[in-house]
C-alpha cells in the first residue's frame, strides 16, 4: 500500500474501503449535535460510512430540519438521556455491530468512562490519547501531533503510549517505517531543558517493546524535524530530521497551539481520533471545517480497519 | 501604533536620523543570510556593526567588515558579552549559535552580563497577511517551564517592547488548550491566576486575559460563539503568553515555515537588547531583528 500523504487521499482510502464492501459503521453517543450529523450526513453521501445515531430523537430532527441536513439515510434510536445514549452507543461498538465511536453532545471524560468500563471489554494497556493528524501545505507528507486531547503532562510511560497509539494511526495510513520525532524546543540534551534529558530513555523504553519498523530521534525542534534544509543548516542528522512522520510533544499546550496556528494560519487540515482502546473514537469540534470533520471520521474508518486487520478491533 | 514591520523600518528611520546609527555587535555570521541582512542595515543607516567570529570565513562571505577574531561561536560570544558591559554596543546581533547555546552561555557565572535573576525572555514578532496587526509570541527561547513570577517576567517583557513600538496597552492571551479553568490542567489555573492578578491592577501597562485558546485568542467570533463576550484581550491579542518554552519556539517556527509570516525576534531583558535569528529564519527577518533592534536600544 502506498502511504497516504494528504487529507484528500484519507477521505478517498475511506470511500475506497466502501465500494470493496469494508463500509463502516459509526455509533455517535447524543447525536444532537449539528456538527457531528452535518460531518455525518456528509460523509454517508460520499459513501464514507453508515451511522446509527444514539440520541435525543426530536432534538435530532429539529437540528437537521433547521440546518438542512439530510438524515434519511442514518439510522436514529431514541436514547434522550445523555449517559443512556453513550451506553447504548459503546454497547453498539463492544458487540462488534458498529466500528468508530463517535462523541455528539456528551462530554468526553463521560464517554471515555463508558468506553474505558470493564463490563465492554474495550481497555487496553495504554491511556487514550488523542492524534492530529494534520496536511500542512509545504510539508512533504503527513505530520501526526499527539498528545493535544486527553493527557495533560505525559509521564515517561504514558508517553510511550502515546507514540504506540500514534503508530497504529500511522499504520493504518499505511506508512512505514514511522519515523517518530521526540519533540523539544533545541535538538540537543542540555541540562537546562527538561524535555530533552527525557529522549534517551524514551529512545530506551520504547526499544523494549520490539515494535518494528518505527524510528525514533529526539530531541527535536520542530523545524528540525520538518525540514532537512533547516536540519543541514543547523548540521543536525539522522533518519527522523526534516521527515518526521510523528511529533510527540511533551503537554498538551505544546501540540494544540502549534497545530492550531498551523490551521488558522497556514492552510493545514487535520483528522483528529481518538486511539488506545480497541475502538477508534472520532470526535469533531465546532471550530472544524466541514472538510476537516469529514477527514476525521474517515481516519477513524481507516483506523477500525487496520484494527481488523490485525485482530485487535470489535469483540476479542 | 506600529502594526507591520513596513512601519518598524519607517518609525525606525526617524530615530535613527536623530540618534544616529547604533553600534552592534554581530555574534558568529558565518552565512551569506546574516551578512546581506547587516549590509542592507549598513546602507539604511541603522547600525555600524562590529562581526565577531572566525575571521578568514567571515572575510570569504565579505571584505566590508571590521571584525574581531573569534574561534568559535561561544569565545564570540564572550567577547560580545564584556564590549557589552563596557557599553561599547547598543545592542546586540546572535547568529550563528543557537539560542539555547546562547542563553546557558549568558547566564553561566563567566559571562558577568546578567544575574542568575535576570529574567530574559526570547520575543518572536510576527506579520502575517491573516492577522490585523503584528503578533508577539513568547517565550520562545529562554525559560522552559516559567513558575508564576517569571511567566509574570516575561508578559512585563513583551510589554515593555508593545508599549515602545507605540502600543501604550497591550493585550495579552495566556494561551492554554482550552478557555475554561480546570484543576486538573494546571497551566489553566496559572493563568487565571494571572489574569486575576491583572483585574486587580497588579501588573501594569498591560491588559491580560487567560486562559484563552489560540482560536480565542485570534478570532472574535470564535470568542463570542464559546460564550467569552467580555474578555479585553480575546480576537484581538498582541501578545501570545505560551505557557512553556516549547509551544512558543514550536509556533514560531510553524509560523516562519509553513505560514510564510514575516519575522523579527528579540531577547529582551538584559542590558541591552539581543536581536535574535534562529535557522529558519531568511535574511528579510534578520533584516527585521536588527531594525527592532536598533529601535530598542
Amino acid at each position: 500500500m502506498e502511504p497516504i500523504s494528504s487529507s484528500d487521499q484519507i477521505i478517498r482510502a475511506a470511500a475506497a474501503l466502501s465500494e470493496t464492501g469494508q463500509k463502516k459503521m459509526v455509533a455517535v453517543a447524543g447525536a444532537q449535535d449539528v456538527d457531528v450529523i452535518g460531518a455525518l450526513s456528509s460523509a454517508n453521501a460520499d459513501g464514507i460510512l453508515d451511522a446509527t445515531l444514539f440520541g435525543d430523537k426530536n432534538k435530532i430532527e429539529e437540528i437537521a430540519a433547521k440546518e438542512k441536513i439530510d438524515i434519511s439515510k442514518l439510522d436514529i434510536i431514541d436514547k434522550a438521556d445523555p449517559q443512556q445514549a453513550t451506553y447504548e452507543a459503546v454497547k453498539m461498538a463492544a458487540e462488534g455491530n458498529a466500528d468508530v465511536i463517535m462523541k455528539g453532545f456528551v462530554s468526553t471524560s463521560a464517554l471515555l468512562k463508558t468506553v474505558l468500563a470493564k463490563e465492554f471489554n474495550l481497555r487496553t494497556k495504554n491511556t487514550v490519547s488523542h492524534t492530529a493528524v494534520l496536511d500542512i501545505p509545504g510539508y512533504h507528507k503527513l505530520l501526526s501531533m499527539t498528545d493535544g486531547g486527553m493527557v495533560v503532562r505525559p509521564n515517561l510511560e504514558q508517553k510511550i503510549q502515546i507514540i504506540e497509539n500514534a503508530v497504529l494511526v500511522n499504520k493504518a495510513l499505511g506508512i512505514s517505517p514511522v519515523k517518530v520525532a521526540l519533540a523539544s524546543g533545541v535538538d540537543a540534551e542540555y541540562e537546562s531543558v527538561p524535555s530533552s534529558l527525557e529522549c534517551k530513555k524514551l529512545i530506551d523504553m520504547f526499544a523494549k517493546l520490539n515494535i518494528e519498523n518505527v524510528v525514533l530521534q529526539g530531541p527535536l525542534a520542530f523545524d528540525t524535524a520538518t525540514s532537512k534544509e533547516v536540519a543541514k543548516a543547523k548540521n543536525i542528522n539522522g533518519p527522523v530530521v526534516g521527515d518526521a512522520d510523528i511529533y510527540l510533544v511533551s503537554s498538551l499546550e505544546e501540540c494544540n497551539i502549534i497545530a492550531k496556528s498551523l490551521i488558522n494560519f497556514a492552510d493545514t487540515v487535520f483528522a483528529g481520533v481518538i486511539t488506545g482502546a480497541r475502538v477508534p473514537i472520532s470526535l469533531v469540534s465546532r471550530t472544524d471545517t466541514l472538510k476537516n470533520k469529514k477527514a476525521s471520521v474517515s481516519i477513524a474508518c481507516l483506523v477500525a480497519e487496520y484494527y481488523k486487520t490485525i485482530g485487535f478491533g470489535g469483540v476479542l | 501604533m506600529i502594526k507591520s514591520f513596513k512601519e518598524l523600518h519607517e518609525t525606525a528611520t526617524e530615530k535613527i536620523k536623530a540618534d544616529g546609527a547604533k553600534k552592534v555587535g554581530v555574534i558568529y555570521p558565518t552565512d551569506n543570510k546574516y551578512i546581506n541582512a547587516i549590509k542592507r542595515a549598513v546602507g539604511d543607516g541603522f547600525i555600524v556593526p562590529t562581526l565577531i567570529g572566525p575571521k578568514n570565513e567571515i572575510e570569504k562571505l565579505s571584505a566590508d567588515f571590521d571584525i574581531i577574531d573569534a574561534v568559535d561561536p561561544k569565545q564570540a560570544c564572550q567577547i560580545a558579552l564584556d564590549k557589552a558591559s563596557k557599553n561599547e554596543f547598543d545592542f546586540l546581533l546572535k547568529c550563528n549559535i543557537n539560542t539555547r547555546d546562547f542563553v546557558d552561555l549568558l547566564y553561566s557565572d563567566q559571562s558577568g552580563f546578567v544575574t542568575k535573576k535576570t529574567v530574559l525572555s526570547h520575543i518572536g514578532v510576527l506579520q502575517t497577511e491573516r492577522y490585523h496587526k503584528l503578533m508577539f509570541v513568547t517565550d520562545g527561547g529562554v525559560i522552559p517551564e516559567p513558575d508564576a513570577a517569571q511567566l509574570i517576567n516575561i508578559i512585563q517583557n513583551a510589554t515593555k517592547v508593545c508599549n515602545r513600538l507605540g502600543n501604550e496597552l497591550p493585550k495579552a492571551g495566556l494561551l492554554a488548550a482550552v478557555e475554561a479553568i480546570y484543576p486538573a490542567i494546571q497551566t489553566t489555573m496559572l493563568e487565571a491566576a494571572i489574569a486575576k492578578m491583572s483585574d486587580r491592577g497588579q501588573i501594569k501597562n498591560v491588559l491580560i486575559d487567560g486562559p484563552l485558546s489560540f482560536d480565542v485568542a485570534i478570532k472574535t467570533e470564535v470568542a463570542l460563539s464559546k460564550g467569552i463576550t467580555n474578555s479585553k484581550v480575546a480576537g484581538d491579542t498582541d501578545i501570545f503568553v505560551m505557557s512553556n518554552m516549547e509551544t512558543a519556539n514550536g509556533t514560531y517556527k510553524a509560523m516562519v515555515m509553513y505560514a510564510k509570516a514575516e519575522a523579527a525576534s528579540v531577547l529582551y531583558g538584559a542590558p541591552v537588547p539581543i536581536a535574535s535569528s534562529s535557522a529558519v529564519d531568511t535574511s528579510e527577518n534578520i533584516f527585521n531583528s536588527i531594525v527592532l533592534g536598533a529601535y530598542l536600544s
